[in-house]
């Protein structure tokens, strides 16, 4: 009895497997295209449908998971957007996008091993995410010397290298690049009542040593004095050191360059240290991500700067208020700018799909280097500056959007907006970076 | 510039306490069992993680969060010294020394698969800043200062004048003839790992809400405390008191005068130059325990 009803529940076993695996072949339809797409029509012949891959990288563990993580889930909410209306329609096909994820973990030689895997085992063409700027400029090296292979499409990787190095022009970024972030913002420090400013780095990271470089050589500029460059490291955590020098230094206003969990640090350290000065952050981030390390007491007089992101009235369309209420809604946390730059990504490439009305990658590419601004989806969160002849993205591949100043607020406790500065400050001065890097560099 | 060098000075005091506190432990537990508890590291951040779970997630109070963790850091250790150590008692040194290191590495990988990699913190209650003379010290660091005395002076107390303190004395100066005379060998190991683990549980809150913790913390205090236990000599309570003050007081007035990028090896290059000079410890003529 027991042998006969072991071997029933064998049979049933192995059926039940049979029809999972016949369930879950058909699901995945056939081997992937070299576009990275699929399609076909449906079995009662009506609507074309298919499916793009897209490769997703980003950092969601490590030190850049700050961004990263966000990023990550700015892509996935626009993604499900997308796909929850017909995906991308290209001529009768409808197209639903399916992601490939990697986590990077922040780190250069895991960037490049993953962006491999991508290309090589996943046979993705796309890839997108990219919120931490270590990771994405190792990847780019990789994306350079396969131009024909992958595009990298960049949100909040604001390394100003990364544009330096895209020779080849297979890497489109919306995120702005960190190369302009002082001209507006020293002038907003000023106003703040920044004159005497000392400045906390993390120098050993290239994107926020280049960052720290130029503010401090835009405050002469703006009447402000530097009382003092400290350093740090990534995951540093006593910063008493430093913050005792800077104040004893004289400085009347504090200027934290890094992660974000450091620089919350950093804010705890002097306001332990019984100063109320402004400080002023170049990281942004959630309210909940500051207010996992300072008290809301502690973040009194806090400022940070950012490139464009969903802000409460920010727009009078109400694109801000819809993209926040669906992004808590989906991860029950608030935005930040990371999310918005990669969630702006998906909808850009959609753009681009439906504008090459085709799946093949370098038709795509080049249809993406056409876009126009007016080409968007009005959901998409930064208010892109419109270059010559609308178009999105500038010689270099890189989209432009002001930045905003944000103001710790008491009864919020989060980031609220202050000021926009950065307005068509932009493309000159990246221009004027990235051709100067390219002649040192000789590239 | 003296008043910048007193603020670095009173820094460097709060942070040498922690350093005191888990020298301590540790001196107690290589003074009785010669025991290279490296896993002490491992009972800090327990307490830590365990702080910080109880007070930010749960939302507990501070004070019975404190006293918790303090608890479980206690169980903790007489586990580790019940289950992992005394079995281990009678193998070759080496054996204890790779136990307790693995201890150690497998605390800091599942607290990092349970809390991330990201440093966290306690909010400390009622953490103001005061004012002393040109100086400013939080109240909680203060409270850190002062509890940190009052604990060791309990604990040279404990040592000097009860029966306890006699037998963990007579345990660390002569394990055999402690036994001839009726000392409880089993129980006085157990209870000098429940003090010892205690003040690593101390130790790990006040980092906690001081600094912030991160998986690796356990390892890097941990090696700081060894280095105190070395500087000062075996068990010597004032001592590690002051070896503690020297670790932190060289740490930071390095990092201000020379950089801040070498703040750790501060500590033990003045360590070396001790026992160059001062082999047996700085306050000790010879190893032995002293109160």
């Amino acid at each position: 009895m027991k042998k006969g009803s072991m071997r029933i529940g064998k049979v049933l076993l192995s059926v039940l497997l049979i029809a999972v695996l016949t369930s879950m072949t058909a699901a995945c339809g056939g081997s992937g295209s070299g576009s990275g797409s699929d399609g076909g029509a449906d079995a009662d012949g009506g609507a074309k449908t298919g499916t793009i891959v897209w490769g997703v990288d980003d950092s969601l563990t490590g030190t850049g998971a700050g961004s990263g993580l966000p990023s990550y889930q700015g892509t996935v909410l626009a993604v499900e957007q997308v796909n929850a209306e017909g995906g991308i329609q290209i001529g009768d096909t409808s197209y639903t996008i399916q992601l490939k994820e990697y986590d990077n973990k922040s780190d250069a030689s895991e960037a490049v091993s993953t962006l491999t895997k991508l290309l090589d085992v996943d046979k993705v063409h796309f890839v997108i995410g990219w919120g931490s700027s270590t990771a994405t400029l190792a990847a780019a090296q990789i994306a350079m010397t396969r131009q024909d292979d992958v595009t990298m499409v960049v949100g909040n990787g604001r390394t100003p290298m990364l544009m330096v190095y895209n020779t080849q022009g297979n890497i489109f970024r919306s995120g702005t690049g960190n190369v302009y972030d002082p001209i507006g913002i020293v002038q907003y420090m000023k106003e703040v009542g920044c004159n005497k400013t000392g400045v906390i780095a993390m120098m050993n990271d290239t994107a926020y040593s280049v960052s720290a470089k130029q503010y401090m050589e835009k405050f002469e500029e703006c009447g402000i004095e530097s009382v003092g460059l400290e350093n740090f490291e990534a995951n540093d955590t006593d910063f008493n050191t430093q913050v005792t020098k800077l104040l004893h230094a004289g400085a009347d206003s504090i200027l934290t360059v890094g992660n974000i969990i450091e620089s919350a640090t950093i804010v705890r350290t002097i306001r332990e240290q019984g100063s109320d000065i402004p400080i002023v952050n170049f990281s942004a981030g959630t309210g909940s991500q500051w207010l996992g390390v300072c008290t809301n007491e502690q973040m009194n007089n806090c400022y940070t700067t950012r490139p464009w992101a969903s802000a409460i009235g920010a727009t009078d369309d109400g694109t801000q208020e819809a993209y926040t209420e669906a992004y808590i809604a989906r991860w029950n946390d608030s935005p930040a700018q990371a999310d918005c730059q990669a969630y702006d990504d998906v909808w850009i490439m959609k753009a681009a799909y439906e504008k090459a009305q085709s799946t093949d990658p370098l038709e795509v590419r080049a249809a993406m280097k056409e876009l126009k601004v007016s080409d968007l989806d009005p959901r998409c969160v930064d208010a892109f500056e419109a270059l010559d002849g609308d178009k999105l993205f500038d010689e270099f591949n890189q989209a432009y959007a002001p930045y905003q100043c944000m103001r710790w607020s008491m009864e919020e406790k989060t980031w609220t907006l202050a000021a926009v500065v950065g307005r068509n400050l932009g493309p000159a001065a990246h221009r004027e970076y990235v051709l100067e890097q390219r002649e040192k560099e000789g590239l | 510039m003296s008043t910048m060098v007193l603020q670095q000075v009173i820094n460097g005091i709060v942070t040498g306490g922690l350093y005191t506190l888990i020298a301590m432990g540790l001196s107690q537990i290589f003074g009785v069992l010669g025991i290279s508890h490296f896993a002490h590291g491992s009972v800090v951040i327990i307490a830590g993680y365990l702080g910080y779970t109880f007070t930010r997630v749960l939302g507990w109070a501070l004070f019975p969060s404190v006293i918790l963790s303090i608890i479980c850091c206690t169980v903790v250790g007489l586990l580790m010294e019940r289950f992992a150590y005394r079995p281990m008692m009678t193998k070759p040194q080496i054996n204890i020394f790779i136990l307790a290191l693995g201890m150690l590495f497998i605390v800091d990988n599942l607290a990092e698969m349970i809390w991330g990699p990201d440093p966290l913190a306690i909010q400390a209650a009622s953490n103001v800043p005061i004012h002393i003379g040109p100086a400013v010290l939080t109240t909680f660091r203060l409270a850190v200062v002062l509890i940190n005395f009052a604990v060791l002076f309990g604990l040279w107390g404990l040592m000097k004048f009860t029966k306890l303190g006699r037998s963990i004395r007579a345990m660390a100066q002569n394990r055999e003839a402690a036994k001839i005379l009726g000392v409880n060998l089993n129980q006085t190991s157990a209870l000098v790992f429940g003090i010892g683990s205690a003040l690593a549980g101390l130790c790990g809150i006040f980092y906690t809400s001081m600094i912030q913790i991160v998986p690796s913390s356990g390892g890097t205090l941990v090696l700081k405390g060894f280095a105190v236990m070395i500087l000062v000599g075996l068990g010597n309570i004032p001592g590690t008191i002051v070896g503690g003050l020297i670790m932190g007081l060289v740490e930071s007035l390095g990092a201000t005068f020379i950089s801040e990028a070498f703040k750790d090896s501060y500590g033990f290059l003045v360590l070396i130059l001790a026992m160059l000079f001062k082999p047996d410890g700085l306050f000790n003529r010879k190893t032995q325990i002293k109160y």
